[in-house]
């Protein structure tokens, strides 16, 4: 079975690009538009046991954003799941509240694809 | 460009951009916070979109937009009927300039109401600074993909890590696994000093640190690379080494009930954990 991702991002452009290129690479994706649909994505996968190899998520997000839903993460069965944080330039703060909140990482917008690539791969090898 | 990545971002484009007039329209006099915020975070959405689809001019734009509404979010600029109606003016430019871009078309610059938003913010009109390098910067071996390396180095690498840091999905045998792509692990020495007797043991605290040698073409940047999220918070060692250090003997073994005849050759020291 292909390892599985969670892209949670308000931008429909961005999640469609993320989701091209992982599944380009060999990923299964999943796609939430908010923490709360992040939540609930989670509560689906933990329900059908499956789980992902790692969590991607924006931080400005309406209805939950990105620093809640990862200590909201934190508190469920998936708390030591990669979580890689997507950031803006202007946003170096949120770089490091994410980390406070428990994230494995960040990427600054726009990144290429073969960026995301190689961060993905940090965060999802295994000896299979 | 993918014409589906395209088409998702011509309907959400389509989205935002009413959102905005829209929003643009009853923004005047408001004090709401959470309209000015959502007004902003349609504007800076358009930007991130335009960035993904290599639509420069429509970021350019957007960038501006994106900075009078972080002027007025954060309380330096009021939304008064001037305001607005150039927001509204760089909405009508944004339309023009997205609907020519995904005709295929190349549209004019929009220099008047690029100039006019940049007045207002108080900015020389130049292109904001989308500096790929620098936000990419860290990852340079990922960047520019060409080895430093003329040949094989060996580095010697100490890995201390946070006890708390599988909180945040940090797993050393990835990282073992990422080393171990650059190149070979000569020699990898686990120290498990630090493990409390088992009643004390946290499943998720870590006590063990590393001592690895890595043989590699690669470079340091590279090396460097695979401890980047790790550095600020955790004592990593990269150096280059010259070489190895000698083995440390096995633990003296219990005399066997016969002695050896003078002369056999003791066991040579078994090597450390090979390479996975």
């Amino acid at each position: 079975m292909n390892k599985l991702i969670l892209i949670v991002d308000d931008s429909a452009t961005l999640r469609m690009s993320v989701e091209m290129t992982l599944k380009g690479a060999g990923f299964e994706v999943v796609q939430a538009t908010n923490g709360r649909e992040g939540l609930e994505a989670l509560q689906r996968l933990e329900a059908s046991q499956r789980r992902p190899a790692m969590i991607i998520s924006d931080v400005n997000m309406p209805i939950m954003d990105g620093i809640t839903f990862i200590k909201e993460v934190k508190q469920t069965p998936f708390r030591y799941l990669p979580i890689l944080v997507l950031t803006t330039e202007r946003e170096d703060s949120k770089k490091l509240e994410g980390k406070k909140a428990g994230a494995s990482g960040w990427l600054v917008k726009p990144f290429k694809p073969e960026t995301l690539l190689t961060v993905v791969r940090k965060f999802t090898r295994s000896l299979a | 460009m993918d014409d589906k990545l395209l088409q998702i971002f011509a309907e959400e484009s389509q989205e935002l951009i009413d959102s905005l007039e829209q929003r643009l329209l009853q923004l005047e006099g408001s004090e709401d916070p959470e309209e000015i915020n959502a007004v902003f975070r349609a504007a800076h959405t358009m930007k991130g979109n335009a960035g993904i689809v290599g639509f420069e001019d429509v970021v350019e734009l957007t960038h501006l937009m994106e900075g009078l509404l972080d002027e007025m979010r954060q309380g330096r600029c009021t939304p008064d009927a001037e305001v607005v109606g150039l927001l509204l003016g760089a909405v009508d430019a944004l339309k023009v300039l997205v609907q020519g871009r995904l005709a295929g078309q190349s549209p004019e610059r929009p220099r008047e109401m690029l100039a006019m938003l940049a007045r207002r913010l108080g900015e020389e009109p130049v292109k904001p600074p989308i500096s790929r390098a620098a936000a990419e910067g860290p990852l340079r071996s990922a960047s520019n993909g060409d080895a430093a390396g003329d040949g094989q180095a060996l580095y010697y690498i100490a890995l201390h890590l946070q006890p708390q840091v599988l909180d945040s999905g940090v797993d050393p045998l990835q990282i073992m696994l990422e080393l171990s792509d650059l190149g070979r692990l000569e020699r990898v020495v686990c120290h498990a000093e630090g493990l409390p007797d088992f009643g004390e043991l946290l499943p998720d605290r870590l006590y063990l640190w590393w001592e690895v040698w890595l043989r590699t073409g690669a470079g340091q940047e590279a090396v460097d690379d695979v401890f980047i999220f790790l550095r600020d918070e955790n004592d990593i060692q990269v150096q280059p080494a010259t070489g190895l250090p000698p083995l440390q003997e096995a633990a003296p073994q219990p005399e066997p009930a016969e002695a050896k005849p003078a002369g056999a050759p003791k066991a040579p020291p078994q090597p450390a954990a090979p390479a996975p």
